[in-house]
């Protein structure tokens, strides 16, 4: 009896208990939750159910009557041993006798079949919830933000590359470095934004660098052409002429810039400028001019800055030394944008009045959008009710309708009630259940 | 413990007796067997019958041959809507002794031991009151003066459950003071055969007394020495509590449909046709099932159902069934995991 109480609260709150585990287990790993492995002090749980188990079995203490009740029904007695209990017994001793010791064989046993059986299902679903694979990483936001930093700046570096403006060692270090990051980010790995940000720093730091050696190109080639002007004159530092001295500053800026891959095959810069020829100095000045102008645009578009300064001294050092250059071939200027461009294919158009002097134009912010007219004014904000004209139901049988009682009797009456009250009503009954042929009062 | 149960000797004599008693009624009754004994337990409770069925079922004739069985004195009563309660309990007569008028009790026919009331339900609510307190006082008052009834005092009434008009239903009240109310049904082909066979003119057979007054009153004796234990006197009281619909032991499924329970005097009612259940079992006690055997022609009379629940078709009797199926032997079940 005791054993059976304990058994009962065992299994009814151990069964209670493996369930909630594995709702909440289940509840973490939907969340993304890993699942912590099993270890041995969970077996410290076991102590609620013992614990639940010691209280049944005080709760299930069955009175004397109870118990003797229980056991008169088991053996048969038909409320003899109860009887016998509470009156002598007197000539039904010995029968009594003889049942009751039988009772040692008829002895409940625990019935241990129902308790596994509750416990079975959430054992199982316990140990399922475990079986669950174990749910990936999730990234925190913060990596996510790095991760896609990183891609950016992949992108940045493979533009950069495609372009072929930038030092191609140097970009296809800065490229492994960035990889690094990469990989670690989807590792799962915490990445500090330093790193991505000295990377990036390192780009741009090309970027400028390579800008500084254009604009040195650019100066020389303005010297190149000042020098032009005024052949004959020195500089006043040596014998070496004006135009010799630029050419050699121009060749130097534009072994700095990487520009001298740029010239044609069998053209020879040092050797003009040290014999004066004008015309080979023309087609060098041309030659790197070129090609620094669209380095120059390159990188301006890939930095998304424009420095219209500097691209237009390019425009003007290479339209002195080659008539026609610096202006973009028609359909060249595409997708660009600018000051007087406007973005995609779009093209500002000036007026007249407009002196072609970009450089007087300023950046201006557009005041945002209205939905009412500017004649308009607003008179009053209030929160009024919906209109509404709600329609009575005349139906019949509903609660408005009107008639000759139809609609109360449809409504009092449900449909079984309303078939018994016609039945009775009915010819067809009085004259099968009545066979006396008297009428009913 | 100052009782002693009933000795084994007693208990067979007064089950033999009764035995004696039910195969006598098996002969002029025959393919009746449940509601013959229901007749011998609520002979033994000294409560009243009420039988209700169609006309030719062999009623009168029931109560015809208990009394004669029983060597008692017997009245028949056919009530009509226009008989009055003093031609039932009798009324004062003058009469003139030497010269000298004087009003002198003339007792009616219920003062016999043996009263066989009729179709009850065609008399008047005066005449059926007039009842009342002869079946349960067990003495009749007629201006103002106290006429105590013989011993035994049994009133078997029939009803017709058809022929309703110039009827009058019985009051709760009176349907209150009937032990049970048992529902007399057809007899299946083969007993109708054995009738045919063996009644001319459907004359019953001769019968002759098989108890005496002395042997009544030992049954009697028997009957009120049968051990009511505690725990089956417990589980009676909890089964006519559950019949009321404001009791938490009311099962949710009658509750709707009960309007007014049992009264104490059923479940008194419930424990003596228990004690003579148990004598015609040959136990000297009550058991659960005895008391489970007879809730319903003990209960589902004194139940008034719901108007809606008697439309649904929702008889007493099956109310009583789910109070049965509600209300545990014992109040403290055993553990489901004991075999």
């Amino acid at each position: 009896m005791q054993a059976a109480s304990f058994v009962t609260g065992f299994s009814a709150v151990g069964a209670g208990l493996l369930l909630a585990a594995a709702c909440a287990f289940l509840a973490l790993r939907v969340c993304g939750i890993a699942v912590p492995p099993p270890a041995p002090a969970w077996a410290a749980a076991l102590a609620i159910p013992i614990a639940a188990g010691f209280v049944a079995v005080r709760r299930g203490r069955l009175p004397a009557t109870a118990e003797l009740a229980h056991l008169d029904r088991r053996l048969g007695l038909e409320g003899l041993l109860l009887s016998a209990s509470e009156a002598r017994p007197g000539g039904w001793d010995a029968a009594l006798h003889a049942r009751v010791v039988e009772a040692a064989h008829r002895i409940p046993r625990v019935r241990w079949a129902p308790a596994a059986r509750r416990l079975v299902l959430p054992a199982v679903l316990f140990c399922g919830v475990f079986l669950l694979p174990a749910p990936e990483p999730a990234p925190a936001p913060g990596s996510r933000v790095v991760a896609q930093a990183i891609e950016d700046l992949r992108d940045a570096i493979d533009l950069a590359r495609q372009e072929g403006v930038l030092d191609e060692r140097r970009l296809e270090d800065l490229a492994q470095r960035v990889e690094e990051l990469r990989e670690r980010a989807a590792a799962g790995e915490e990445v500090a934004w330093a790193d991505v940000d000295a990377l990036g720093e390192r780009l741009e730091e090309q970027r400028a660098l390579q800008r500084d050696a254009l604009a040195r190109t650019a100066h020389a080639l303005q010297a190149l052409r000042e020098a032009a002007r005024t052949p004959g004159e020195t500089s006043g530092a040596g014998d070496v002429p004006d135009a010799e001295a630029a050419m050699q500053n121009l060749l130097q800026q534009a072994a700095a810039a990487g520009l001298l891959d740029a010239l044609p095959a069998g053209l020879d810069p040092s050797r003009a400028a040290k014999a004066g020829d004008a015309e080979t100095m023309e087609q060098v000045a041309e030659a790197l001019g070129k090609a620094a102008l669209e380095q120059a645009e390159a990188l301006a578009a890939a930095a998304g800055d424009v420095d219209e300064r500097a691209l237009q001294a390019l425009r003007e050092a290479l339209g002195e030394a080659m008539p026609g250059a610096g202006k973009p071939a028609p359909g060249e200027d595409v997708g660009r944008g600018g000051v007087d461009r406007g973005p995609g294919h779009a093209r500002l158009a000036f007026d007249e009045h407009f002196d072609g002097d970009t450089s007087t134009l300023q950046t201006q912010k557009l005041p945002p959008g209205r939905v009412l007219a500017e004649d308009w004014e607003i008179m009053q904000v209030r929160r009024v009710d919906p209109t509404a004209a709600p329609q009575r139901n005349e139906a019949p049988g509903s609660t408005a309708g009107a008639g000759s009682g139809e609609a109360a009797w449809r409504r009092r009456l449900s449909p079984s009630h309303r078939a018994v009250v016609h039945e009775f009503f009915s010819s067809r009954r009085a004259a099968a259940g009545n066979p006396g042929g008297g009428t009913r009062r | 413990m100052s009782t002693t149960l009933l000795a084994p000797d007693r208990v067979a004599r007064g089950r033999d007796l009764l035995l004696r008693l039910r195969g006598a009624l098996n002969a002029v009754l025959l393919g009746q067997q449940a509601m013959l004994d229901l007749v011998l337990i609520a002979l033994c409770a000294r409560g009243h019958l009420l039988l209700e069925g169609l006309p030719g079922l062999g009623k009168t004739e029931l109560v015809k041959a208990l009394g004669r069985l029983l060597a008692l004195r017997f009245r028949r009563v056919q009530f009509t809507p226009d008989i009055l309660p003093a031609d039932i309990t009798g009324g004062l007569v003058l009469e003139e002794h030497g010269g000298q008028r004087t009003f002198t009790f003339k007792p009616g026919p219920i003062f016999a031991n043996v009263v066989l009331a009729d179709e009850i339900n065609r008399a008047s609510p005066k005449t059926q009151s007039a009842m009342l307190e002869a079946m349960q006082e067990r003495r009749v008052t007629v201006f103002g003066e106290t006429h105590p009834l013989p011993e035994p005092f049994f009133v078997l009434a029939t009803q017709n459950p058809i022929e309703l008009e110039g009827t009058y239903p019985l009051p709760e009240a009176q349907l209150d003071r009937f032990l049970f109310k048992v529902e007399v049904r057809n007899v299946p082909a083969d007993v109708l055969a054995t009738i045919l066979r063996e009644r001319r003119r459907g004359q019953p057979p001769e019968l002759a007394p098989v108890i005496d007054a002395g042997e009544l009153a030992e049954l009697f004796a028997v009957v009120d020495g049968v051990y009511l234990p505690e725990a089956v006197a417990d589980y009676i009281g909890r089964l006519v509590e559950a019949s009321h619909a404001d009791s938490p032991l009311c099962p949710e499924a009658a509750r709707a449909a009960i309007a007014f329970g049992a009264s104490p005097r059923a479940a008194i009612a419930l424990a003596e046709a228990g004690r003579a259940a148990a004598l015609l079992a040959g136990r000297p006690n009550v058991d659960f099932a005895d008391v489970d055997a007879l809730a319903v022609p003990v209960l589902a009379h004194r139940i008034v159902l719901q108007h809606a629940a008697r439309l649904d078709g929702l008889t007493p009797a099956r109310v009583v069934g789910m109070l049965l199926d509600a209300t545990a032997k014992v109040a403290k079940p055993l553990p489901k995991e004991i075999a």
